[in-house]
């Protein structure tokens, strides 16, 4: 017996060539263009740093890249919606039914069919195009030891951004495949293409959406719970929205990078997947049992629609329910129950267009509000079943971090610390159970507390004192517990690499001892054996001094960075730490003006925050060029200046690397003269 | 052959069809007659493996229909309703049904599209109610099943355009031993076509009978007696009527015609003629003899 599966499989993609087309257009500027602005960004900001001809593309986030992309994927979002549910015109016609119902096909071939054909409508571009946009984009990463020495040091995060590109439009692989699963499920219940379309799109708003409210309501009775984070982390297991929501609400627009993927979870991937399948399972099921002569009518199952009207129903009972949460009482109750009533009531009409049966909707939706005000009542009368007990196991806890204000005198614990010993640890975890004994003490967020798991997830409570005299206490821990943890315990990786040959002191910038005189101490670059010994020198300051630096004992710091990266600490240096400072004071331990390069001699750092009128170019840059003319009568221009001082140009940020404490402005008579100056010395710089 | 086997089909508190049973030689041309809604329609797609039966079985040639690929490669269902080929050329029309049939027949195909002269590169959408039928028509018999299921499909053809479909469907009939059940509400469209007509009526076969039997068994005798005869004036005879019209006794029933006749003139009418019977008037009769109003069947 032939099969006529592919015949069939193929007919449907004949049937969809317009679709086709317009996915492709979609899918092309969602990857493809997206790809090359990227790949144009890159290459725009290489070549105007070197050649200092064109305009400056500045790029201050990753929104630019994102927006193209959103845009796209919400169009293809509602093209997969009408796609498929047109594609099952023989629910809806009696017509297609015939014609269809009867071909040589068994229900099996059909289903498939119908499902890879809608699948593939979008992805025969989107595939090709994806991969097509991992090439492009994998081939022109930014240049950032160029954006680096330009002065674009705070797109520190920007290597990031290529492989991020390559992740989300990964992730919407699966994304699509779940709004063709949903839509293809709630197609399978529906015998009326409006139905089906309103309905799928419905469902993939309401899931998300109670996942979201009843989230809120449960997380504003954990305290030191942050809704926010709790359900931004968690809601990228449901799918098909729920990754982009997640994706959404971690995303920063100053520092988008560290968007969160489910792709980088596996465990919510899994769940993902096999959500998916049960809506792909659920649709096949569905369809064989339905009954092909209920074409037309809305819904092909008489409970379908008692299903998803009371789903929305739910969803409206969460909408409302901060009205419970934030009146106590009668009034509260009221007004959810009114509100959601209200518009439960009206979308039920709209979809029957009579107040026959209302009753029955009434009672029906009574029932409902019922169960979910119990529900909404447990949750509050426990404290959400006092999950703000809840904390993680002690063998589950890879690290702790504690951050807060005011906690004492130590700068580590002001600064916030990570504790990672067992006896930490268990400290920690001890005091914190203490403390949720007497959850009244807290409001506010003066204590953040980060669980670090082993699993590569992170719980975090932020707390704050009402009364001062609750913070002793938890002052007095604070200084205990960080004595638990040594030094070596602490997040400086690179001091603590031994790999010492590629890290190099980059500046230091002691001026004052403890006694308010200037050290006067060499400035420099600290290299070779000499790196070693003040690496030594300063780890040994650091591990005997470590419970006890003072805030008030700050006296400058260092930055070390790790040659041909990006990746630098800082760390501060206190008038307690006599052998590193004794060793700065030596000029003989200091490379001299020789043995650095002159790029990497930085004198002066300006940035100038206003885009310069005649080329567009916004300014940051570290001038090492101290023989440029330009330059020269830039820093003319320049002079020590009063910071309440009216008369100084509010454009310029100007530090002198050698005397980090002094600032320097240009009086606003001369802005437009220094602008020019420093907008030529800019480009010229940069064309060598 | 096809078989009914104690079928229902119920939609919610309607019952389209109930424990019914039905059997449909191989080769027949099957007449299926009713009003709307009395189930023809229904028990098509059944046939044709569109509609799931709630209890019973169908089969053709011993095989189920619903969700069997390979049954239904011998079997075609052409609809009332053509409008989803609205979107598509004659051609593609065509090539769709190719592409799903492997007895497809391009050659059959131009021999019928010759005759009906349909242009083959214009959207069905622009097509008349007839010559969509027409297309769905030849494309249905050049499919080469060997079932053929017409739903209504000689409406709104113009009395030539309908002679020559159903001279298509009969040579096709002939050609291929095809086995073709078509329904209607229109007992003359039947009557040229049919070997056999059923009548279907809330769900049940009210009458199931080879028509040229049929034919050949019923009869109408106009004669003229001095008084109104009754029924048992006649016995041995089964009568179905007995009606005074214009001065003349009209007599229906049931029987040979030598028989028949024999009985009625052995009352000495003084006038006795036999009148042949149209289909219609065939089945109002046995339906009023059933004790049904026929204005409710057909």
């Amino acid at each position: 017996m032939t099969n006529y599966f592919g015949t069939y499989f193929g007919y449907k993609l004949k049937k969809s060539r317009v679709q086709i087309v317009i996915f492709a257009i979609l899918n092309f500027i969602g990857t493809i263009l997206v790809a090359l602005i990227m790949k144009k960004y890159f290459a725009d900001t290489r070549t105007t740093l070197k050649s200092a001809n064109g305009s400056m593309i500045i790029i201050n986030s990753f929104s630019e890249f994102m927006a193209p992309i959103i845009l796209c994927v919400i169009a293809s979002i509602i093209m997969i919606v009408i796609t498929m549910a047109r594609s099952l015109k023989f629910y809806y016609d009696q017509a297609a039914m015939d014609t269809l119902g009867c071909l040589p096909l068994s229900y099996s071939q059909r289903f498939w069919g119908d499902f890879l054909s809608g699948l593939t409508v979008n992805f025969v571009s989107y595939i090709p195009f994806m991969i097509i946009s991992i090439f492009i984009v994998n081939s022109t990463k930014p240049d950032i030891d160029l954006m680096m020495e330009s002065g674009f040091d705070y797109f520190s995060g920007f290597n990031k951004i290529p492989n991020l590109f390559i992740k989300i439009i990964i992730m919407f692989v699966l994304v699509y495949i779940g709004v063709y699963a949903v839509t293809m499920f709630v197609s399978s219940a529906c015998g009326k293409l409006g139905t089906s379309i309103v309905f799928s799109a419905i469902i993939l708003v309401v899931l998300p959406g109670i996942f979201m409210l009843y989230g809120d309501f449960f997380f504003s009775f954990v305290k030191g719970a942050d809704w926010t984070k709790e359900i931004a982390d968690s809601i990228g297991m449901l799918p098909p929205l729920g990754p982009i929501v997640m994706m959404c609400m971690n995303y920063n627009s100053t520092v988008g990078f560290d968007i969160k993927l489910i792709i980088d979870k596996p465990i919510f991937l899994i769940i993902n997947i096999i959500i998916t399948a049960l809506f792909i399972v659920g649709a096949y099921f569905i369809g064989k049992r339905r009954k092909s002569e209920r074409v037309g009518n809305g819904f092909v199952y008489d409970s379908v629609h008692s299903v998803l009207s009371l789903t929305l129903a739910v969803m409206l009972i969460g909408v409302f329910s901060y009205k419970y949460n934030s009146d106590n009482g009668f009034a509260g109750i009221l007004l959810t129950a009114l509100f959601s009533f209200l518009v439960y009531g009206a979308l039920e009409l709209a979809q029957k267009k009579s107040f026959k049966g209302f009753g029955k909707t009434a009672l029906r939706y009574a029932a409902v509000f019922a169960v979910c005000f119990a529900f909404l009542t447990v949750i509050k009368s426990t404290h959400s079943f006092n999950y703000y007990k809840k904390l993680p196991k002690e063998s589950n806890i890879k690290e702790i971090h504690i951050s807060g204000e005011y906690f004492g005198d130590n700068f580590y614990v002001n600064e916030g610390f990570n504790y990672r010993s067992e006896k930490s640890i268990s400290r920690v975890l001890e005091e914190h159970k203490n403390m949720l004994e007497n959850p009244n003490i807290f409001t506010g967020n003066s204590l953040e507390i980060t669980y670090s798991l082993n699993n590569g997830n992170k719980i975090t409570r932020k707390y704050g004192f009402s009364k001062p005299d609750t913070l002793n206490p938890l002052k007095a821990f604070s200084d205990e517990v960080i004595k638990l943890d040594k030094f070596s315990a602490q997040n400086m990786e690179l001091l603590e690499s031994e790999d010492f040959s590629d890290i190099r002191i980059e500046y230091n910038a002691f001026s004052y001892d403890d006694n308010g005189n200037k050290l006067n101490l060499p400035e420099g670059f600290i290299r070779g054996d000499k790196l070693a010994e003040f690496t030594k020198l300063l780890r040994y300051d650091i591990e005997n001094n470590f419970n006890n630096e003072k805030d008030a004992d700050k006296t400058g710091n260092v930055s070390i960075r790790k040659v041909g990266t990006n990746k630098s600490e800082f760390y501060e240096i206190f008038v307690t730490y006599k052998q590193t400072i004794d060793f700065m004071k030596n000029p003989d331990n200091f490379g001299s003006a020789e043995d650095a390069d002159n790029d990497e001699e930085k004198i002066f750092q300006i940035k100038l925050s206003k885009p310069y009128d005649g080329d567009g170019i916004r300014m940051n840059g570290i001038s090492s060029k101290t023989d440029d003319e330009d330059l020269k009568k830039f820093l003319s221009y320049i002079e020590i200046m009063d910071s309440s001082d009216d008369n100084y140009s509010s454009f310029f940020n100007i530090n002198d690397m050698k005397k980090m404490y002094i600032s320097y402005g240009v009086k606003k008579e001369n802005e437009d003269a220094a602008m020019e100056m420093f907008a030529r010395y800019f480009r010229k710089h940069y064309a060598d | 052959m096809i078989k009914f086997e104690n079928v229902t089909k119920k939609y919610d508190d309607f019952t389209a069809l109930e424990n019914f049973n039905l059997e449909i030689p191989t080769g027949c041309a099957y007449g299926l007659l009713g009003t709307n809604g009395a189930g023809k329609s229904t028990l098509l797609r059944i046939l044709s493996g569109i509609y799931r039966t709630d209890s019973g079985k169908v089969t053709i040639d011993g095989e189920e229909i619903y969700d069997n690929a390979k049954a239904k490669q011998r079997i075609l269902l052409i609809s009332d309703e053509t409008s989803q080929f609205n979107g598509m050329t004659l051609l593609q029309m065509k090539n769709f049904y190719k592409t799903f049939y492997s007895k497809f027949s391009d050659e059959k195909f131009e021999q019928l599209n010759n005759i009906v002269k349909l242009p083959t590169k214009k959207k069905l959408g622009g097509f008349s109610k007839g010559m969509k039928r027409q297309a769905a028509v030849i494309c249905g018999i050049s499919a080469g099943t060997d079932y053929l299921f017409l739903d209504e499909a000689f409406d709104g053809l113009d009395p030539s355009m309908r002679s020559e479909v159903k001279k298509m469907i009969i040579d096709a009939m002939c050609d291929n031993d095809m086995t073709v059940v078509t329904s209607s509400h229109n007992l003359h469209e039947i009557e040229e076509f049919c070997d056999t007509v059923g009548l279907l009526h809330h769900g049940n076969m009210l009458f199931n009978k080879d028509l040229g039997e049929l034919k050949g068994n019923i009869h109408k005798v106009q004669c003229q007696f001095d008084k109104l005869p009754e029924k048992e004036d006649f016995p041995g005879l089964d009568i179905l009527l007995i009606e005074e019209k214009n001065g003349f006794t009209n007599i229906i029933a049931k029987g040979s015609t030598d028989e028949t006749l024999e009985k009625i003139k052995a009352k000495s009418p003084s006038v006795c003629d036999l009148i042949p019977l149209s289909l219609e008037e065939i089945f109002i009769y046995e339906m009023e003899a059933l004790n049904y109003d026929r204005t409710e069947l057909m």
